[in-house]
């Protein structure tokens, strides 16, 4: 027997339709044109990539040469600094060296150290007798939530230390 | 955005207008600067942006220097600081915010200083004679 | 019978491609707003206390330098003719106090913003060069402006001339976009208050910009805002400037209707 098999059923029919309607309207489905078309993934320079990775043992080097052995005062600088940071490339932090700024009783040199930064350190402030009180405040980078040490010498030789943990956080979407 | 040249970066810079002798005022500044710490990239081209920060910051009263900060790279953009001093005679206050390329720029506020009474102190030291032994 | 079925599935498919489901959100009334006046929160609200302090304190401000150079170039002499925008708007006439918080605006049948009238008073009014979009001189210029009118509550206009772009924006509001297929009503009008990793969601008003974002530590206008909130989306973000952008600013700022200007705030 030798007949044709009808190829243009209902059902292929009826199914090429809608496939070739899929596929005329796919614009909405993709929006190629519209605001959020895909894009080649440029979220990837955003993730800035450091060079410069912190080194903990190099940052306690460094904290430990300034301190040079010298027995540590209690209660001679207080740090003020927020517990979690808005964002990482504005801490305000401020300080305070309570001692009397007469004769020989003045900070000669307070550091700031960020712990977990590329580059520990952050300022030194050198003051002298009339400055009347050692009281400074100023906003700092940070690049992950670490602590601030604060380490005042003093024109006597004795030395002050403090330290405050400050979360700095990823936010929204990123 | 920020590839204009420009030469006129600000500088800003709050002293009190009049104290008491004695008493303890808040010296607050602040710079626009882009404090490019040397690790930052461009997104697009992937070149490092060079460094370039403010180095120094150098409070000087009727040119005798009583406060010098120094700053790394980790102080924020536009970086604000406010430090103290005590008020004993009238005079010029300056800041001076150095770069580290050794550029300087200066911002400067005139600070009166009266004791109880309300008559101004000026930085002169008389001698026996009441004739100017030094000048502050 | 096979007739009635390829209809029917052509008539719905035909309704979900053009999207006629979707345009029931443009035919609700538009005065519905998601918050109402007393549930109104500035982008101050979500902001942690020392943020706060920052914002409040006009020196520690950092916004506030571009204030200032705004307020310089307002009345730096230019060109042949010497003109400035202090020749025009001075105090007694045409004061600018109150201008900025009707933008954006139609203007010649185009919706505008603050930064391009601007540059549009510059090329025709004053016959110079345009400001470069997004460059520190159009930004602190607009920074200016708006600071004059500072503390005044935000009024745009939606009647009229401004109704389509209204309507375009608040279309563009309500689409998903990008890879994520986030719509900005999601986050801003449902779960506005609640953290997202570790920031606190704000309601999503403009009424402090041009602002001092932290991120970019530089003042920047809200095209450029929206740029951002795209491409944490994942979406391709459009130019600064792009008509899509003032429609979608005009409805965002409608939608902040009746709170006070704050610029130049201090954000994330």
């Amino acid at each position: 027997m030798n007949f044709k098999k009808n190829i243009f059923t209902r059902r292929i029919m009826l199914n090429s339709i809608c496939g070739i309607a899929c596929l005329l309207s796919s614009k909405n489905l993709f929006a190629q044109d519209a605001i959020g078309s895909p894009f080649r993934d440029r979220f990837q320079s955003y993730r800035q990539t450091f060079r410069i990775e912190s080194d903990p043992e190099e940052a306690k080097r460094i904290l430990r040469n300034i301190i040079k052995g010298r027995k540590i005062r209690d209660d001679l600088i207080s740090l003020k600094a927020p517990d979690i940071a808005e964002n990482g490339n504005t801490v305000p932090i401020s300080f305070s060296v309570n001692c009397s700024m007469q004769n020989n009783d003045y900070p000669k040199v307070v550091h700031i150290l960020v712990l977990d930064n590329p580059f520990p350190e952050i300022a030194k402030f050198y003051f002298t007798p009339e400055s009347g009180e050692a009281n400074v405040s100023i906003r700092i980078r940070m690049r992950t939530s670490s602590n601030i040490i604060a380490v005042a010498e003093m024109s006597d030789g004795t030395v002050g230390e403090t330290q405050s943990y400050v979360d700095v956080t990823i936010g929204a979407c990123s | 955005m920020a590839n204009e040249e420009r030469k006129n970066w600000r500088r800003r810079l709050r002293v009190p207008k009049s104290a008491i002798k004695g008493e303890i005022i808040t010296i607050k500044t602040m710079a626009e600067h882009v404090m490019e710490p040397g690790v930052r990239r461009d997104p697009d081209t992937g070149v490092i942006y060079p460094k370039k920060i403010i180095d120094q910051v150098i409070c000087r009263f009727n040119g005798k220097q009583i406060y010098k900060s120094q700053w790394f790279s980790g102080v924020s953009a536009n970086p604000f600081m406010s430090f103290k001093m005590k008020a004993l005679t009238s005079g010029l206050v300056e800041v001076e915010w150095v770069d580290d390329y050794g550029q300087s720029s200066f911002k400067k506020a005139v600070l009166l200083v009266f004791d109880e009474n309300g008559n101004e102190i000026i930085p002169i030291k008389l001698d026996k004679n009441n004739s100017i032994k030094e000048i502050m | 019978m096979f007739f009635l079925k390829l209809l029917s599935i052509i008539y719905f498919y035909s309704l979900f491609c053009f999207n006629v489901i979707s345009e029931e959100i443009l035919d609700s009334p538009i005065i519905e707003k998601p918050y109402n006046n007393s549930e109104l929160k500035s982008g101050n609200y979500f902001l942690r206390e020392e943020t706060r302090k920052i914002e409040l304190d006009e020196f520690e401000n950092p916004g506030m330098i571009w204030v200032e150079r705004g307020e310089e170039l307002f009345s730096l002499k230019e060109g042949k003719n010497d003109s400035s925008c202090l020749s025009c708007h001075n105090k007694d006439i045409n004061s600018l106090v109150g201008v900025a918080i009707s933008y954006p605006k139609v203007y010649n049948d185009k919706l505008l913003n603050l930064e391009q009238k601007i540059n549009i008073c510059r090329q025709n009014k004053m016959k110079l060069d345009t400001f470069e979009l997004e460059g520190n001189r159009l930004l602190s210029l607009s920074s200016f402006v708006t600071y004059l009118s500072k503390g005044m509550p935000i009024s745009v206009a939606i009647e009229g001339e401004a109704e389509k772009y209204f309507k375009k924006g608040k279309k563009l509001y309500f689409q998903r976009v990008g890879q994520m297929n986030l719509a900005c009503n999601q986050c801003h009008d449902k779960i506005a208050g609640r953290y997202l990793r570790a920031e606190r969601i704000s309601q999503g008003h403009i009424n402090g910009f041009p602002s001092y974002l932290m991120r970019w530590d530089s003042i920047a206008s809200v095209h450029r805002r929206f740029q951002f909130c795209n491409n944490q989306a994942r979406a391709e973000p459009l130019e600064i400037g792009h008509d899509d952008y003032n429609a979608l600013q005009l409805y965002v700022s409608w939608r902040g209707n009746s709170l006070l200007i704050e610029s130049p705030s201090v954000r994330r």
